[in-house]
């Protein structure tokens, strides 16, 4: 049998083939009864395998996928998301409002220390042994 | 997307029972098919189904519409049924006191196969064809999706697709005629 033509036999099952490719194989068909034979016998077998579907689960499919969903619910995970997003949104906005203020106090402090950087006091051992006791 | 399947999916999204229970209706049998196409029929097609569904349900606010449920659902439904090949493969390799007789469903269910109709020896021919042929007869014959869908599903071209369905209907062929070959060898040539 000619491999081509076995292709293109095959290719026209499956999708849409110009005219002239139609009639070339239409030709191939009448002279060859070999392919006739192959043409007959994969008609068969997509029958037999689309007959054989067997498309379904056991009953109460849907109540089980359901019952699935419902301790979870998907709208909580949709607030949850929600959450996440104002969360992130709030954290981005507060790191850079601390880079803010390290950056200002870097720049308008003449001394650059770690304290002043950071609008520390500063802590002395005097300072401590000044401390109230209660 | 159609504009009934919009409005199910809108309901779906609020939480709505009944709009849920509507598409599951609408696609389990395609699901199905597909799944049980891929693995064979078994206890595991029910559990990859319901996983299917609730995955879908569960990211569903992330579903654009711009594809088909059945697209998408087929799609999880073939992610799903691949990686549950791979874990059985997985178990296989990791049980070695096992004979290979035992680790092909095909062996273990061919004597049963023997008395039983046309649809078990599909399904078992089926599972012996290569993965990668399998899926698109799966999608193509048994799903009836068109070339051209089961291409966009798959995520390949259309020529690869056509190629594929040829090469693994010849090879299903070959299959058949094994079984029948060894079936006559067996009955003494008395199978119709």
């Amino acid at each position: 049998m000619n491999e081509r033509f076995r292709r293109l036999l095959y290719r026209s099952l499956d999708t849409d083939i110009d005219d002239k490719k139609k009639l070339l194989l239409q030709e191939a068909l009448d002279e060859s009864s070999e392919l006739r034979q192959e043409k007959s016998e994969i008609e068969a077998l997509r029958r037999t395998v689309t007959d054989s579907a067997n498309g379904s689960f056991a009953p109460q499919f849907a109540e089980r996928v359901i019952r699935r969903l419902e301790p979870s619910d998907f709208r909580p995970l949709a607030s949850f998301d929600a959450f996440h997003i104002v969360f992130r949104s709030l954290a981005i906005v507060a790191i850079l409002l601390l880079f803010a203020l390290i950056s200002f106090n870097a720049i308008s402090s003449e001394l650059l220390s770690r304290g002043e950087v950071f609008y520390l006091p500063e802590v002395t051992v005097v300072k401590i042994l000044e401390l109230p006791v209660f | 997307m159609n504009a009934s399947e919009n409005e199910w999916i809108a309901r779906a999204k609020q939480g709505q029972r009944e709009a849920i229970h509507a598409i599951i209706a609408n696609h389990e049998h395609k699901v199905a098919a597909t799944i049980a196409g891929i693995l064979g029929q078994g206890p595991d097609v029910d559990d990859i189904g319901q996983e299917v569904f609730f995955r879908f349900f569960r990211s569903l606010n992330g579903f654009r519409g711009d594809s088909l449920i059945r697209t998408y659902l087929t799609r999880i439904a073939i992610n799903l049924s691949l990686n549950e090949l791979k874990r059985r493969k997985r178990e296989i390799r990791n049980r070695d006191s096992e004979t290979p007789e035992k680790n092909f469903p095909f062996h273990a269910a061919r004597a049963e196969q023997r008395a039983s109709e046309m649809k078990e020896t599909v399904r078992l021919a089926l599972q012996k064809l290569p993965l990668k042929f399998r899926t698109v007869i799966v999608l193509r014959l048994i799903n009836d999706y068109s070339t051209r869908e089961t291409a966009k599903i798959l995520r390949l071209p259309e020529g690869t697709v056509l190629s594929r369905l040829a090469r693994g209907q010849a090879k299903l062929k070959e299959i058949f005629e094994g079984i029948d070959l060894e079936y006559n060898e067996r009955n003494g040539g008395k199978h119709e």
